[in-house]
């Protein structure tokens, strides 16, 4: 069997020094093709476990994704994020956003194009700031398409028709997709298997 | 194009379209204008100082608002937005993504200064005060100052609400001015042996508020208005001197340094 896209133990975040724990034992083994959902209510810390994957908030634990540390320049290259904060980027318009993440990630705008159409963005002209919600997460998730990465991570995704093509298109052809919801909707069933988080712990 | 240009230039862009910048750019430039109507009506030296100290006094003013507003959104609120959190899991390591975010700031910086300059320069031609070299190397001489409280205000931005990160700034941007004029005194030997030890050891290690020879003649001569109160110690006015090219080259060091730190610093914030 091939290693895993993302192997986790006893993932713990802080985000201050000193502060409690927002997530704690928290172990993942997710392989190329498979998908895992995070679900909990507001606050269980399921957020907090896609940016201790990416990186973003410090995980402490032993951590691999795609076989390096969380937060290797050269992996988040490979992984695909639509992030749930928002509004951000004032007075960019969506189109704009979508374009930087694709040529930060090395893309041409004729990527990041395909990705608006692929996620459905209705308005990508209009200004972040503007945007009606649906667009907003349409966005996000437009940014997560860019290159057809091997790791999606969506936080909060909305189930549009394009979000549930986008993760089968992405399972397909081999990606590990993960996913945290508080309203998960059908996408346990998508997604395949799930971790239910109380309090920053599986419950 | 390598990363840190692209994040400047994003940043750059999304901030111009946003409204407090061109409403500070504008009161500036207002003033400006106003200042230069007011000169025209006087003879003269007058007239000449009237443009000046108005101009200065934008310099100074709008200046400080729109470096240190500036600086103070570099990190906080949009590393717990998101916003940051997106650019740096494009794969751009921490430290390019802020140097990055920095330089967009100072590309808008550079932006507003070089119109007010500019408008300077043309109301002093339209006044019949010629293009006014000493008000535009007096803008170029603010403009380093207030690069000084952008950096310092980014650096805050990273452990600090964006209220905080101004306030130290423009705080730090002070301390260094009265640095100066302390230095001046102890030059002038206007203040006591016993502090001109401290005096010069802190004037020569931190960095140095810039003033210009147009500022120093129209300071000591109490026409600088807002931009600069004559230094008057113990009776005696002293004369704050121009900068010297060393203390330039002292401060923009020292502001490559402080963005340095930044960049630095971001490496350990949890992010969104």
């Amino acid at each position: 069997m091939t290693d895993p896209v993302i192997r986790a133990r006893a993932i713990e975040v802080r985000y201050q020094r000193g502060g409690e724990l927002a997530v704690r034992g928290v172990n993942i083994d997710l392989h190329a093709g498979a998908g895992l959902l995070i679900t909990g209510d507001r606050g269980s810390g399921k957020s907090s476990v896609l940016r201790a994957v990416l990186g973003l908030a410090g995980p402490g634990g032993d951590t691999t994704v795609l076989g390096a540390p969380p937060g290797d320049p050269a992996t988040l290259r490979r992984i695909g994020w639509a992030p749930q904060s928002w509004p951000f980027g004032f007075g960019l318009r969506a189109r704009e956003v979508v374009d930087m993440v694709a040529e930060l990630g090395g893309h041409g705008r004729a990527e990041a194009a395909r990705a608006i159409d692929e996620a459905g963005v209705e308005q990508p002209d209009m200004r972040v700031e503007s945007l009606e919600v649906e667009d907003v997460r349409r966005t996000s998730l437009a940014c997560a398409l860019i290159g057809e990465p091997d790791l999606l991570v969506l936080d909060d995704p909305w189930e549009f028709p394009e979000t549930t093509a986008a993760i089968r298109r992405a399972m397909a052809r081999g990606a590990a997709v993960l996913a945290a919801s508080k309203d998960p909707g059908g996408l346990p069933a998508l997604l395949g298997a799930s971790i239910h988080l109380v309090d920053g712990a599986p419950g | 194009m390598n990363a840190v240009a692209v994040i400047g230039r994003i940043e750059a862009h999304g901030i111009s379209r946003r409204r407090w910048p061109m409403v500070l750019l504008l009161a500036g430039a207002a003033i400006i204008v106003v200042g230069a109507v007011v000169a025209a009506s006087r003879d003269g030296a007058a007239g000449i100082d009237t443009m000046r100290s108005w101009t200065a006094a934008v310099y100074l003013v709008a200046g400080l608002a729109v470096a240190a507003t500036l600086g103070a959104s570099a990190a906080n609120r949009d590393a717990d937005a998101g916003w940051v959190g997106l650019q740096v899991a494009t794969g751009t390591p921490r430290p390019g993504v802020m140097l990055g975010r920095i330089a967009g700031r100072l590309a808008v910086l550079v932006g507003v200064f070089a119109i007010w300059i500019a408008l300077a320069a043309v109301c002093s031609l339209i006044i019949g005060q010629g293009g006014d070299g000493p008000l535009a190397v007096h803008g170029l001489a603010m403009l380093l100052n207030m690069v000084l409280v952008l950096v310092v205000a980014a650096l805050c931005s990273v452990a600090l609400g964006p209220v905080a990160s101004g306030i130290v700034a423009v705080f730090l941007y002070v301390s260094c001015l009265s640095l100066a004029n302390l230095m001046a005194a102890v030059n002038a030997d206007a203040i006591g042996t016993a502090w001109s030890g401290l005096v010069t050891t802190l004037y020569l290690v931190f960095p140095r508020a810039i003033t210009s020879p147009m500022l120093s003649d129209m300071q000591y001569r109490a026409e600088a208005g807002v931009a600069g109160a004559q230094l008057e110690i113990n009776g005696n006015v002293v004369l704050v001197p121009a900068s010297s090219w060393g203390a330039v080259l002292w401060t923009a060091a020292w502001c490559g340094v402080i963005a340095w730190g930044a960049a630095m610093a971001l490496r350990r914030r949890a992010l969104s």
